[in-house]
């Protein structure tokens, strides 16, 4: 089965997991950067990468939505040892609970995008069979 | 003739048991099913051959479709497979948790659980979390690497076993309920394509039948048509608007 899980639930599961396995939020963010390939974890080891060398300026970054900006503002007070397990559990709970206000409503609406390649493809195609093979013997 | 129909039976048995072969070595399906699916196909092959050996542009058409049908209903019964040893994971969490918490040791818990497990789930579990640390790194055939890891640290490392069994039975359900809701996207198309599929197919067929080759434009025209539909329709079933 396809997994649709967003990208961030998908960050937050994998980070909170690897703080409570016992490693500290810098080896969990370095880890999840290296081992996933989504649009967030290139920008979460980009971001990783200019802290290391100390020219990451906050104020520059453009975060898609909040829920992305608490996500790394959480990790900014990992980073400085703070611990972050609780809030980030929170925060798994609050985007979770979003994504699945998100996946309700494309479920709602998928019915009716699923309409078009049914009417202009395969309606045609059914269209092509039937009628096809009668135009042609009357032209 | 004979020749052909020599040919027929030895290549589809040798497809077939190359097939099932595969399937044995990821040791999903037991041995006996397949050795049951295996000689209903040899039966199968023979009784095409036979009785098509006079079409024998025919008998290749079934030959080839059998062959395919069987890779398929394999390889479906496998993926049925897999989410049942899938959801009987976090039972085996919830019983090496309970005998933990009852008072036994880590690996008496974990082979006490072990035991009470279904056969084929132990035999892929044993591997896992009764390896040393380094042992069976590779790919495995039922979880993810978080999960791999997890068992495997859980093991090396005597503390704080009962939380972080617990956690690992959380983020094991939480993500299993979470692809089983996103995952209704994905069969409501897949099941809207298999019946236009059907549909068309049987059309095409009809068609054909009907009008023979001088209509076979027409056929591949719907065919790349209908095709285009499925996957446009997947496109759409996947592209989920986040707001997160």
């Amino acid at each position: 089965m396809d997994d649709l899980t967003p990208p961030l639930l998908t960050a937050l599961r994998d980070v909170r997991w690897q703080l409570l396995s016992g490693r500290s939020t810098k080896e969990a963010v370095r880890n999840y950067a290296f081992k996933h390939s989504d649009a967030l974890a290139s920008r979460i080891g980009q971001l990783w990468i200019l802290k290391q060398q100390g020219t990451l300026n906050l104020a520059e970054i453009n975060w898609p939505n909040f829920h992305q900006k608490t996500f790394w503002e959480l990790l900014e007070r990992g980073f400085e040892g703070q611990p972050i397990v609780e809030p980030l559990t929170h925060l798994e709970d609050e985007v979770e609970s979003v994504a699945k206000h998100d996946l309700d409503q494309h479920l709602a609406t998928l019915p009716f995008k699923a309409l078009f390649p049914l009417l202009f493809l395969q309606f045609p195609a059914f269209v092509i069979l039937l009628i096809g093979p009668l135009l042609r013997e009357l032209v | 003739m004979s020749l052909i129909f020599f040919a027929q039976t030895m290549f589809g048995n040798m497809f077939a048991i190359r097939t099932l072969r595969k399937f044995r070595g990821r040791a999903l399906i037991s041995t006996s099913k397949l050795t049951i699916i295996g000689t209903s196909f040899a039966f199968i092959i023979a009784a095409e051959t036979f009785f098509l050996q006079n079409h024998p542009r025919i008998a290749v058409f079934v030959l080839v479709i059998s062959l395919i049908f069987l890779q398929l209903a394999l390889h479906v019964h496998e993926q049925r497979r897999i989410s049942l040893l899938l959801r009987g994971f976090p039972v085996f969490l919830d019983r090496w948790i309970l005998n933990l918490r009852t008072g036994m040791s880590t690996t008496a818990a974990r082979d006490r659980a072990l035991a009470a497990t279904e056969p084929l789930l132990r035999n892929l579990l044993t591997p896992l979390i009764t390896a040393s640390d380094g042992v069976e790194k590779r790919r495995h055939r039922l979880f993810s690497e978080e999960i791999t890891s997890e068992l495997r640290a859980i093991q090396n490392q005597n503390h704080n076993t009962i939380t972080r069994l617990q956690n690992l039975r959380a983020n094991v359900r939480r993500a299993s309920d979470f692809r089983r809701k996103s995952g209704q996207a994905m069969r409501q198309s897949a099941i809207q394509s298999f019946v236009l599929f059907v549909m068309h197919f049987a059309l095409a067929g009809f068609t054909f039948w009907r009008t023979g080759w001088k209509n076979a434009d027409l056929i591949l025209i719907a065919t790349a048509l209908t095709l285009a539909g499925a996957l446009i329709l997947r496109v759409l079933a996947r592209r989920i608007a986040w707001t997160i």
